[in-house]
C-alpha cells in the first residue's frame, strides 16, 4: 500500500504564496472578506506561516508553507461521532462534507488548527462559478473542510491508469500546491517507496515534523534551514 | 484530442497536444464531484501565456465544457519550466471578474459624473472613426495620444504603427525601467536591460533589487534560487532600508539610508581600487574613463564619510569588499526601485560601475545581453502628407528640461504639458492600462483633465480609476481571450517568443484591443488601411512568427534535454531544421506554445557596447554631484521617513485588485488580508505609544491615510515602511479601494535626469486614530 506524504525544503522556501492560492483555486475554496478577517473566519487549507526574529538590524525570518499534516496518528479523526472525517489505506486524512454534521469537534481538536468550518455560506458571484472546478465540490454552510492532499487527482489519476490498463505510478498524482511550487520546496510522493525522493528526504539529519512531541505523527516532514539562515 | 494531466506532467519529450477545438461557452456548471459529468464533459489543457504581470509565464488553462477552470504552469517554456505564481494562479479571477465592463460604453450627461449608456460595437467605432478622421483632415492628428504600459509584444507595434500612419509622434508608453535603461546607455550605449545570470553567479549583492518578487523573470529566480540553495552554492546580500522578501531570503542584510545605495557602491569601489582588487585585465580591455574614475575616487570618497551617510558600519563595507573580489563571479544587481530617489540614476550607475570592477560584464555569472527573437519585422509604412505633417510636429515628450538622450516618460510631466496645452493641448486621448503612477496622478487631477482633454477613450477591461474618466469605453478582452505574442524581458538571457491564445471566446461583448485597432484601420480610407492588410491580428502574428521558422535558430519549446542538445550544437554553429514546411512548424509553434533560443554567444563586443569606444565608461562627473546631497531634511513635523515598497508579484498596473485570491495573501507576514498596514520599528512604535495592530494616521504634508500598525523590526527607528497596490475589498469597485492609496502621501519630487517620481524623500508623522 502507498503511504502519500510531503517534503518541505525550508531552505528552498520564498514565502511567495504560489501554493497557498493554487490550493484556493483547485479546491475551491472561497476567498475571504474583512468581516471574516476580524472573526478569524477565513479559510486557506495552505498558508505560509512566518516566524520572526531578532531585533534590528539582525533580523531573520522563517516561512513554514503547512498543509494539514496528515497525521498518522491523527486527533481529529478520534473525535468525530459520525465518521466524515476519517484515515484512508494511502495514509490520506480525509473529510466528507456529506457527512459532516458541524459539531465541530474535530476543529477543537486538530493541535495545528487546520481544520475550517463554514460559518455562512461560500459566496461566488454568478460571474466567478465559471472558475469553479467541477472535480471538487463546492461546500455549505455548517460543514468542515480541510487539506485533502488533492485527494480526487489522486481519483482521476487511478481512473487514468485503470483506463489505459496500467499501474497508477507515483509521479501520477500532485498536489496542486506541489505542483506549482516555483522553487522545488515542496516534495510529494510515496513515504513507503524506499526508491521516492520523499521516502529519501524524511529520513535525512535535516528533517523534522511539526510538535512531534504530541505524537501525532505527521505525513508531512520539514527540512531545517541551512548555515545561511544562522 | 487533449492533453491528460498526466502527460504534461511527465514534462518529458513526447508530449503531444492536440489543437484545441473552441467550445462556445456554456452556463452549464457542474454541482457535484459525480464522476459521470466529468467523463462526458470535453476536458481540454490550452497552452497559452499568463500576461498578468509583464512575465509572460508559460501556462497551461484547464477548460472544461468552455470554462476555464484551473491554470498550470507549461512545462515546456524556459521561464516558468511548468511553474505559476500566485497572480498568475489567481488569474481566472480577472476572467470571470464581476468588474468587467460588458461592451462599449458612452458616457452621457456631465463628464464629471459617471453614467454609461450601453452602444453597440458599431456606434462606438463609428464615434471614434469619426472624430479621428475629423481631426486629421483638420490637420490635427499630433493632438491625439495613447497613453499605455511598455509590454513586450507586437501589440506595442500595432499600437505605434497605426499612431504614425494616423500621425501622431504622442504614443506614451510607461516603463519603470527606464532609468536602467538610462543606466546602461551611459554605460554601454545600449538603451536596453542587461539579463543577470543569476545561475552561475557565486554572490548576488542586491542594492535593493526585488529580484525574487517583482522582477518580470522572477519565477526563473525563483526556480534558480531553490536550486542554488539546495546546492548551497549561493550567497545573498541584499543592501536595503526594510527588512524586504529578498533580505529575509539573503545570507545578510544591510540595512542603509534610504537613497544612499550608490554612495555605498563607490565606497565599495575605492577599497577595490586602493586595494587593487579589481579585474585589471578586464579594464584595460573593455572600459574607458578608468582613470578620471579612479581620480575621482581616490579625492572624493572617503569611507568614514560613507560609513556615516549610508549608515553602514565601515567593518560591513570592507567585508562586502572582499566578499565581492574573492566569490567571483558575482554580480551588482539594482533595479528600479533605486530609481524613485532624487538621485536614481547616479545611483544605477554606481551599482553598475562595480560590474565592471569585477570584469562580469558579458561573462558567465555576470551581465550577458539577450539577443532579439528573429520575428519577421512588419512592412514599412507609407504615410500620406497629413501623417509626414503631422509627425514632424513637438511630441509631448514629458521630460521638459531633461538632458538624457532617452528620457522616461513619467505620467506627472505627461499630464502636466497636457494640461499645460504646452507645446500643444490634446484633443483626444485614449488610455490602454497606464499604470498605476499614472492612475494615481490622475485621481489627483481628474478634474482638470476633464477641463483639457475634450474626448477620452478608454480601452480598460474593467470599471476602473482610467474608465471613470473616459467618455468612451471600448472594453478590451482580457489576454485569456485573445492572440497576443510575449517576448521574454531582456532581464532574462534565452529568447523567448510565447504565444498566447484564446482559452475561451470572448466574454460579453468585449474586444480584444488588436481587432478593435485592425478595424479602425478599415474605416480610415484606402491609403491608411492598405498599412493594415491582415484579415485579423492571429494572421499578423502569424506573418511575424514565420521569421522564427526562416531564422534557422533555436527550436519550438522542448525537453529540458532537447534543449541541452540544442544549445550545445548551435552554440558550435549546428542547427537542423525540425520541421520540413512554414506550415508544420506554425502548427507545432502553437501546440507547444513558443520558441527559445537556448544558445549565448560571448564576445560579440559590438552588440554589448555599442557606443563609439565599444567599452563600458566609467562615470565619474555625470550625477556625481549626487554624492552627499541625498539628505532629507529632518523635520520636527514630520519626523519619520516614509518607504513605500512594491508587494510580490504586483506589476504597476491595477489589474491585481480584481484578483482576490491573490489580494488576501500579500499581508501573509503580519497575518493580515484585507488591511494596508504601517511598519514601525518597535522603539519607535515604543516611544508614540503605539502597540501592534493600533489603527494609526499616517501623515504627510500631502494628506493622511489610516492603516494598522504593525511593529516589525524589518525598519530602522526612522523610517516607516508602507505597502503599495494593497487593496482592502475584496472586489474593489472602482475607487474604493484607492482612498488609501499611500501614493497619496508622496510629495511630488522626481529624480533630477529621468523625471521618476521620488518615492523616497517623503516625510510623515503617525499618530493613533480613534478605533475605527
Ligand atoms: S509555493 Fe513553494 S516557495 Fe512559494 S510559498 Fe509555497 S512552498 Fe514556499
Ligand atoms: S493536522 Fe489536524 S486536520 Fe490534519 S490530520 Fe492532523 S489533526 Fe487532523
Ligand atoms: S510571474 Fe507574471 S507572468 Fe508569470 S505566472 Fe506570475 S503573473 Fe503570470
Amino acid at each position: 500500500m502507498r503511504k502519500w506524504g510531503m517534503v518541505i525544503d525550508l531552505d528552498r522556501c520564498t514565502g511567495c504564496q504560489a501554493c497557498v492560492v493554487a490550493c484556493k483555486a483547485e479546491n475551491n475554496v472561497v476567498f475571504s472578506d474583512p468581516t471574516q478577517e476580524e472573526t478569524h473566519r477565513a479559510i486557506s487549507w495552505m498558508s505560509v506561516l512566518t516566524v520572526l526574529e531578532g531585533e534590528y538590524p539582525d533580523v531573520k525570518e522563517k516561512y513554514f508553507p503547512r498543509p494539514c499534516m496528515h497525521c498518522e496518528n491523527p486527533p481529529c479523526v478520534k473525535v468525530c461521532p459520525v465518521g466524515a472525517t476519517y484515515k484512508n489505506p494511502e495514509g490520506i486524512v480525509a473529510q466528507v462534507y456529506t457527512r459532516c454534521i458541524g459539531c465541530r469537534y474535530c476543529t477543537n481538536n486538530c493541535p495545528y488548527t487546520l481544520k475550517y468550518f463554514n460559518y455562512s455560506r461560500p459566496r461566488w458571484s454568478n460571474e466567478m462559478k465559471n472558475l469553479l472546478n467541477p472535480d471538487v465540490s463546492r461546500r455549505q454552510v455548517g460543514v468542515v473542510e480541510k487539506c485533502s492532499f488533492c485527494h480526487h487527482r489522486l481519483q482521476k489519476a487511478k481512473e487514468d491508469a485503470r483506463f489505459e490498463k496500467r499501474e497508477l505510478r507515483e509521479e501520477d498524482y500532485v498536489p496542486a500546491c506541489v505542483q506549482t511550487c516555483p522553487t522545488g520546496a515542496l516534495i510529494f510522493g510515496d513515504l513507503e517507496n524506499p526508491k521516492s525522493e520523499v521516502h529519501r528526504l524524511s529520513k535525512i539529519s535535516r528533517a523534522f515534523r511539526l510538535l512531534e512531541e504530541l505524537g501525532t505523527e505527521p505525513q508531512v516532514f520539514y527540512l531545517t534551514e541551512g548555515e545561511w539562515h544562522g | 484530442m487533449t492533453i491528460k494531466r498526466r502527460d504534461f506532467l511527465k514534462i518529458g519529450g513526447g508530449l503531444s497536444l492536440g489543437l484545441p477545438l473552441y467550445t462556445c461557452i456554456s452556463d452549464k456548471s457542474y454541482n457535484s464531484t459525480s464522476k459521470s459529468s466529468w467523463l462526458a464533459a470535453v476536458e481540454q489543457w490550452i497552452p497559452s501565456v499568463c500576461q498578468a504581470c509583464p512575465g509572460g509565464c508559460g501556462i497551461m488553462v484547464r477548460v472544461i465544457d468552455g470554462r476555464a477552470v484551473k491554470i498550470e504552469g507549461n512545462p515546456l517554456h524556459p521561464l516558468n519550466k511548468g511553474k505559476v505564481c500566485p497572480k498568475g494562479q489567481a488569474g481566472l479571477q480577472l476572467l470571470y471578474s464581476p468588474e468587467r465592463v460588458r461592451g462599449p460604453l458612452k458616457k452621457i450627461g456631465d463628464r464629471n459624473e459617471e453614467r454609461w449608456e450601453t452602444i453597440s460595437w458599431d456606434e462606438a467605432l463609428n464615434t471614434v472613426s469619426a472624430k479621428l478622421q475629423q481631426l486629421r483632415e483638420s490637420g490635427k492628428s499630433h493632438t491625439v495620444a495613447f497613453a499605455g504600459k511598455n509590454q513586450q509584444n507586437t501589440t506595442d507595434e500595432l499600437v505605434s504603427r497605426f499612431f504614425e500612419v494616423y500621425g501622431s509622434p504622442n504614443f506614451f508608453k510607461f516603463d519603470e525601467w527606464a532609468a536602467l535603461k538610462n543606466a546602461y546607455f551611459v554605460s554601454q550605449g545600449i538603451y536596453d536591460l542587461m539579463a543577470v545570470d543569476l545561475h552561475n553567479s557565486r554572490l548576488i549583492l542586491s542594492f535593493g533589487a526585488n529580484f525574487l518578487s517583482n522582477w518580470p523573470n522572477v519565477m526563473e529566480n525563483q526556480r534558480i534560487y531553490g536550486e542554488k540553495r539546495a546546492e548551497g552554492d549561493l550567497k545573498i546580500i541584499q543592501i536595503e532600508p526594510r527588512f524586504s522578501i529578498e533580505a529575509s531570503r539573503a545570507d545578510k542584510w544591510i540595512p542603509i539610508n534610504q537613497g544612499s545605495e550608490g554612495l555605498l557602491a563607490l565606497g565599495i569601489a575605492s577599497i577595490l581600487i586602493k586595494e587593487r582588487l579589481f579585474n585589471q585585465a578586464f579594464v584595460e580591455r573593455f572600459t574607458s574613463q578608468f582613470n578620471e574614475f579612479r581620480d575621482f575616487i581616490l579625492q572624493n570618497i572617503y569611507l568614514d564619510q560613507v560609513s556615516e551617510m549610508t549608515g553602514v558600519p565601515l567593518s560591513t563595507i570592507i567585508e562586502i569588499a572582499k566578499e565581492f573580489h574573492t566569490r567571483q563571479p558575482v554580480v551588482a544587481v539594482s533595479d528600479f526601485n533605486l530609481s524613485y530617489s532624487n538621485k536614481g540614476l547616479f545611483n544605477i550607475l554606481a551599482v553598475h560601475s562595480l560590474n565592471a570592477l569585477a570584469g562580469n560584464i558579458d561573462s558567465p555569472g555576470g551581465f550577458l545581453r539577450r539577443r532579439q527573437a528573429p520575428l519577421t519585422e512588419l512592412p514599412p509604412v507609407t504615410l500620406d502628407s497629413i501623417a509626414k505633417k503631422a509627425l514632424s510636429e513637438e511630441e509631448h515628450s514629458g521630460t521638459s528640461g531633461s538632458d538624457l538622450l532617452f528620457p522616461s516618460k513619467n505620467a506627472k510631466d505627461m499630464i502636466d504639458s497636457m494640461l499645460n496645452k504646452s507645446p500643444y493641448g490634446i484633443s483626444c486621448l485614449f488610455l490602454s492600462s497606464p499604470g498605476h503612477q499614472f492612475v494615481s496622478f490622475i485621481q489627483k487631477k481628474k478634474a482638470d483633465i476633464l477641463e483639457s482633454i475634450p474626448f477620452i477613450v478608454s480601452f480598460s477591461s474593467f470599471m476602473d480609476e482610467t474608465s471613470s474618466l473616459a467618455d468612451l469605453i471600448l472594453p478590451d478582452t482580457t489576454f485569456y481571450e485573445k492572440w497576443q505574442d510575449h517576448h521574454s524581458s531582456p532581464l532574462s538571457e534565452i529568447p523567448i517568443v510565447g504565444i498566447s491564445r484564446p482559452v475561451i471566446q470572448p466574454l460579453y461583448q468585449s474586444r480584444p484591443l488588436e481587432s478593435t485597432l485592425l478595424t479602425l484601420a478599415k474605416t480610415m480610407g484606402e491609403d491608411f488601411a492598405q498599412n493594415f492588410p491582415w484579415p485579423d491580428y492571429r494572421e499578423l502574428l502569424l506573418y511575424r512568427m514565420k521569421g522564427l521558422f526562416r531564422a534557422k535558430k533555436g527550436s519550438i519549446f522542448s525537453s529540458s534535454y532537447e534543449e541541452a542538445q540544442l544549445r550545445i550544437l548551435e552554440e558550435r554553429g549546428w542547427w537542423t531544421p525540425q520541421h520540413d514546411s512554414e506550415d508544420a512548424f506554425i502548427k507545432d509553434l502553437l501546440e507547444k506554445g513558443g520558441w527559445q533560443d537556448p544558445s549565448y554567444h560571448f564576445n560579440e563586443r559590438s552588440f554589448v557596447y555599442q557606443n563609439n569606444s565599444q567599452r563600458f565608461v566609467f562615470v565619474s562627473s555625470f550625477g556625481i554631484e549626487g554624492v552627499g546631497s541625498n539628505e532629507n531634511q529632518e523635520n520636527e513635523d514630520y519626523p519619520l521617513r516614509l518607504f513605500l515598497f512594491d508587494l510580490p508579484f504586483t506589476s504597476s498596473d491595477s489589474s491585481s485588485k480584481n484578483m482576490p485570491w491573490y489580494q488576501e495573501n500579500l499581508g501573509f507576514r503580519f497575518g493580515l488580508l484585507w488591511k494596508i498596514w504601517v511598519e514601525v520599528n518597535p522603539e519607535t512604535a515604543g516611544a508614540l505609544g503605539i502597540r501592534d495592530k493600533d489603527i494609526v494616521w499616517v501623515e504627510s504634508p500631502q494628506g493622511r491615510i489610516k492603516a494598522v500598525a504593525k511593529i516589525f523590526p524589518g525598519v530602522g527607528p526612522e523610517i516607516v515602511g508602507m505597502p503599495l497596490n494593497k487593496t482592502e475589498y475584496p472586489l474593489a469597485s472602482k475607487g474604493e479601494a484607492d482612498i488609501n492609496d499611500p501614493l497619496h502621501l508622496l510629495e511630488e519630487t522626481y529624480d533630477e535626469r529621468t523625471g521618476i517620481p521620488d518615492r523616497m524623500s517623503t516625510r510623515v508623522k503617525i499618530y493613533k486614530a480613534r478605533r475605527r
